[in-house]
């Protein structure tokens, strides 16, 4: 996946993604590769959902 | 040089710090190690702002790209007060320099219930007010009104002797009052500026860009109208005054300290850089030999009695 980022080191916490079950993780730190079960893919901006 | 400066009964090695939510000094050490320690960049850090309940953020994207900037809406993502004290303190703790923790309440029981929560442990050395967020019972925001500034400094100061620094919001017509309503109201020092209130549209939707419609503006972009801010309200209170917006360079640093300021911090240039603050620190030494100075007293203020707005 791809987001905005700052910082790269989860430090900003620009780059969230938001998960099914709530919350968010950061893709520069929990990414780039994620469980695709395991994110919101409603709310993940431009997903066309 | 001896760089080093008096803040709010502090003694800090020199007058670089760190704008709060730009540096994660445990997000540092877990990405670059615990060199970090041995050259940490800032004399006293800034907490992330804690609320007293556990935060997710706001919805993104929370980050856009602007010329010579950026703006953003984290949103205050934090584990709460008691999450916050139990997990990052003791880490935060160990840091070689001086520890702030800033907080933000929607309430003068919020406010007091987070004063009232570090209040007992040593290794917290000043508090930060994060004051850019409304009051719930009047819903005006606190730091854009002198009055309810003054209410909440008020209903604070007895409940601390740590200092209360309050962060400024540059979003106000008059930064002046508020900032004189900070000190009435016992402050020890004001910070400024927080971030100026921003809005990105998305050209193909034409909707917001930002996950929560708007956000706030920071780096290169904000640096001469947050100098100019630094400088009215450094000229109009006698606590100190910590100055940031945009600082990257010593010479840049030299310039709000020029303008008043006692202490500055470095923010969004943290996030290109971790050890930006280093850097600025090592170069404001050099900007004062340069400038003809041998201490930082003989610089401060210089611009701010000597000319008008």
């Amino acid at each position: 996946m791809e987001a905005p980022m700052a910082c790269g080191f989860g430090a900003c916490f620009g780059c969230a993604v938001p998960l099914a079950d709530g919350g968010y993780l950061r893709l520069c730190v929990d990414g780039p590769v994620v469980n695709a079960a395991a994110i919101e893919t409603a709310l993940v901006p431009g997903s066309g959902h | 040089m001896d760089l080093s400066v008096e803040l709010c009964g502090l003694r800090l090695e020199h007058p670089v710090l760190n704008g709060s939510g730009t540096f994660d000094a445990i997000a540092a050490q877990r990405a670059f190690g615990t060199a970090l320690l041995d050259e940490f960049p800032f004399s006293a850090f800034v907490s992330k702002t804690i609320t007293p309940e556990p935060r997710i953020g706001n919805p993104p994207p929370r980050i856009f790209e602007t010329p010579s900037g950026m703006i953003n809406s984290i949103g205050l993502p934090n584990k709460g007060l008691s999450g916050f004290v139990d997990q990052d303190l003791p880490l935060l703790a160990e840091l070689p320099v001086p520890l702030a923790v800033s907080v933000m309440g929607t309430s003068h029981r919020e406010f007091a219930s987070l004063v009232e929560g570090v209040e007992g442990h040593a290794e917290v050395a000043a508090l930060e007010l994060n004051v850019s967020c409304p009051n719930v019972e009047s819903g005006l925001i606190i730091g854009q009104q002198p009055e309810e500034t003054l209410a909440l400094i008020r209903a604070l100061r007895p409940r601390t002797e740590k200092p209360l620094i309050v962060k400024l919001t540059p979003n106000v017509a008059e930064p002046v009052t508020v900032a004189r309503a900070a000190e009435e109201g016992g402050a020890d020092a004001v910070s400024l500026v927080n971030t100026l209130a921003a809005v990105a549209i998305d050209p193909g939707t034409l909707d917001a860009w930002l996950g929560a419609g708007s956000g706030g503006l920071s780096g290169p972009a904000i640096r001469a109208f947050a100098l100019g801010q630094v400088r009215e309200v450094a000229a109009a209170v006698s606590i100190p005054v910590i100055g940031m917006g945009g600082i990257e360079s010593g010479t840049h640093a030299l310039a709000f300290l020029a303008a008043g300021a006692t202490a500055v911090a470095v923010g969004t240039a943290n996030f290109r850089d971790p050890l930006a603050g280093n850097r600025v620190r090592a170069e404001l030494e050099a900007a004062l030999r340069e400038a003809g100075a041998d201490s930082l007293s003989a610089v401060r203020g210089r611009i701010a009695a000597s000319t008008s707005t």
